[in-house]
């Protein structure tokens, strides 16, 4: 009887550890994420891809790339508000431009970075690479918008002016394709995931200098944040999966710790000191900052397999949501899962 | 959440009464998994395939595409690698079980058990013809080299064979090798001339000849083999067998059996990573066994992967895209769920510099 009972048990903590699982198990009252609410997508199939946010609007923009299409859901209202589709083609990544009430929108396909009014939706101009534009990353205060395009030879990350539409200047090249890059804001530096070569570019924007930051112990590093206060780069390493934290003016490793599997985004908290990791395997990682040297894994937030994006920009409204985009499953359509931080 | 739920509850149990035995002192024996702390492959999506019924059969990949007959569904399934989503469907294919791409032709494969091999374009996936195969049509690979298909096809003494299609004419060749027995999975040699065949009806694993067309085998002691993987540098063929259920090691210099492990009931799919120095078995009965290759004669079994009953078939094609390394496995619908591809990532044998926080 003991051996039945004890198997029981273990099967329920197998069970109960089974990532997907969770969203309908009572929440964990120490948990620093919690989900607030589900708004489904209904009819989109295929592979989310990146998500913009916009704060003052409280809409989220979400390419879908196995699905050609950019979808648009308000989320205080909690549904879909718009379909976007006007020619993309595998459409990667959608970043808001909060001063101008615009979207660009890049494709994989074609290389192009559709920008619309975020307002009616029309198609203002397109911005064609020459392959595979991907991240996007919008600079106001000079109104610029960074792209990373292209593969081999061909990979850079391009600048065109967000009031034009026009090329700005010669694109830094990068010599393997660019994966999640960030601006530094307080300074002329880019700092650029090369995950195919297990490399970091570090590009200066003002003396148009290149440097390369060769990752030791772990490589493939797709997601990347920034703590400009402390002066660390956040990298997400798939192979092997860990979090790696760098200092962002000498490269060095403070600390690496052991990660999700099979993520795609990441995004620092500065009010919680925190990192929150999105991955394949089902799981949001959340990391504590305990000073600038030192991280604790705090969380390990069930969610849905193949999760893998998510969105993080502070607070929306009244709310502190992180965004977590869940495909479609056998017999249940894609969602949009909103999550409130807490302390 | 019906995934996890789905997940086999009698393999979840077995996992847990191993557990258990530990608990009580049992002392480890060498077919238990080691420590799980690296597991060997993670599920990480899953793509549904809303509306297909019944068991699937075997999966092809090629073009940023994989191909997935649909048994029990009439259709091959086509799902687009990177966009996690099917493509496409196409029906009407009696019984379909083998598929084969050709980047060269670009052209899709299908055998049908009814005694044909479809052939389609691999962009339009209209059909461009079809070759008759008396016995119906199994297996199929494809030889790149040569751009020919070949053909597992037959059930009796007489029409069994291995026959073959050239791609770009759709039309057979006279190479075709006789059997006597149905032939079940086989594997082409890449740097070398041999073919290697099941043909359980017949306890034999058949050695064919591409060059000198002659035709040697050697006897299995485990019986029922039916799939099949190479490791080419090593000299080694891998055959999963049923009764009993193990993955029995073979030298291709002499046919010697070199190790037999036990492994998961009922295989119908098996792969090998020469990079990663593993073999990978899904089984019918609910799990993925994966082994370490330790040199070429000593196999450690390293995990049990629980999955869903009746999931046997599996797609492994090493990296692709942007170096990813995913896992393919066919779950079939049910009476709650309906069916779906899962897709796992598979890790690293051995992360390099892994601090041990």
């Amino acid at each position: 009887m003991r051996l039945i009972r004890l198997a029981y048990l273990s099967m329920l903590v197998l069970l109960s550890s089974a990532g997907a699982a969770a969203q309908e198990l009572p929440t964990d009252e120490t948990a620093p994420l919690v989900l607030v609410r589900i708004i489904p997508v209904p009819g989109v199939v295929g592979r989310f891809d990146h998500m913009a946010v916009d704060n003052s609007g409280g809409r989220v923009f979400a390419a879908i790339y196995g699905n050609d299409s950019v979808e648009v859901i308000d989320t205080a209202r909690g549904v879909r508000i718009r379909s976007i589709q006007e020619g993309f083609t595998k459409p990667q990544m959608v970043t808001y431009l909060p001063d101008m009430d615009r979207i660009v929108v890049s494709s994989e396909g074609d290389g192009s970075c559709k920008v619309f009014d975020a307002n009616t939706y029309k198609l203002l101009d397109t911005v064609k690479y020459s392959d595979d534009a991907d991240q996007l990353r919008y600079d106001p205060s000079a109104k610029r918008v960074y792209v990373g395009y292209g593969d081999g030879d061909e990979s850079a990350i391009g600048v065109f002016d967000a009031t034009s539409n026009k090329k700005i200047g010669e694109d830094f090249k990068l010599g393997a394709h660019p994966e999640s890059f960030q601006l530094e804001e307080k300074g002329p530096k880019i700092f650029v995931n090369l995950a195919s070569i297990s490399q970091i570019a570090v590009i200066d924007r003002n003396a148009r200098k290149i440097d390369r930051w060769k990752l030791q112990g772990a490589g493939t590093n797709f997601p990347m944040a920034l703590d400009e206060l402390h002066r660390r780069l956040f990298v997400a390493a798939r192979k092997p999966a860990r979090l790696l934290v760098l200092d962002m003016d000498t490269g060095k490793e403070i600390a690496s710790l052991p990660g999700a599997i099979d993520t795609d985004d990441m995004s620092w908290d500065p009010d919680r000191k925190r990192i929150y990791v999105t991955s394949g395997e089902g799981y949001i990682f959340v990391y504590q900052q305990i000073d600038a040297d030192r991280y604790q894994r705090i969380g390990k937030v069930p969610t849905a397999i193949g999760a893998r994006t998510s969105a993080y920009t502070g607070q929306v409204g009244k709310h502190n949501s992180f965004y977590l985009a869940v495909p479609a499953r056998a017999d249940r359509g894609a969602e949009l899962w909103v999550y409130e931080t807490r302390d | 959440m019906k995934t996890p739920f789905g997940l086999s509850l009698v393999a979840l149990f077995g996992l847990a009464l191993t557990g258990c035995q530990g608990h009580q002192g049992t002392a480890p024996t060498a077919s238990q998994p080691a420590a799980e702390a690296a597991p060997p492959m993670i599920l990480t999506a899953t793509v549904p395939l809303e509306g297909v019924k019944g068991r699937f059969d075997h999966f092809a990949s090629g073009k940023g595409k994989v191909f997935l007959s649909g048994l029990g569904n009439n259709s091959v399934e086509i799902i687009d690698l990177f966009q996690g989503a099917r493509a496409h469907e196409i029906t009407g294919i009696p019984n379909p079980q083998g598929v084969a791409f050709s980047p060269e032709a670009n052209k899709l494969f299908v055998a049908s058990e009814k005694g044909k091999v479809y052939i389609y374009d691999g962009e339009s996936y209209k059909q461009l013809a079809t070759v008759d195969f008396d016995g119906g049509a199994d297996n199929l690979r494809y030889d790149a080299a040569t751009k020919r298909v070949y053909v597992g096809c037959g059930d009796n003494e007489k029409n069994s064979a291995i026959a073959t299609i050239d791609a770009m004419t759709n039309k057979r060749t006279d190479e075709e090798f006789k059997l006597g027995g149905e032939p079940e999975s086989f594997q082409l040699e890449k740097n070398g001339p041999n073919i290697y065949v099941n043909v359980p009806d017949l306890k034999v694993i058949k050695v064919l000849n591409r060059q000198t067309k002659q035709i040697t085998q050697w006897p299995v002691t485990n019986l029922q083999n039916f799939p099949m993987s190479l490791d080419e540098s090593n000299h080694r063929v891998f055959v999963g067998t049923r009764e009993p259920a193990t993955v029995s090691v073979f030298d291709t210099a002499t046919g010697k059996m070199v190790a037999s492990l036990p492994t998961v009931q009922d295989t119908d799919d098996l792969y090998y990573s020469a990079e990663k120095k593993r073999v990978f078995v899904p089984g019918r009965e609910g799990a993925i066994w994966v082994y370490q290759q330790n040199d070429p004669d000593h196999y450690t079994l390293i995990s049990k992967i629980p999955t869903v009953v009746g999931a046997g078939t599996a797609g492994y094609f090493g990296r692709q895209g942007k170096g990813f390394d995913r896992f393919y496995l066919a779950v079939s619908a049910t009476s709650t769920s309906s069916a779906e591809v899962r897709i796992y990532t598979v890790q690293d044998s051995t992360p390099p510099g892994t601090p041990s926080n």
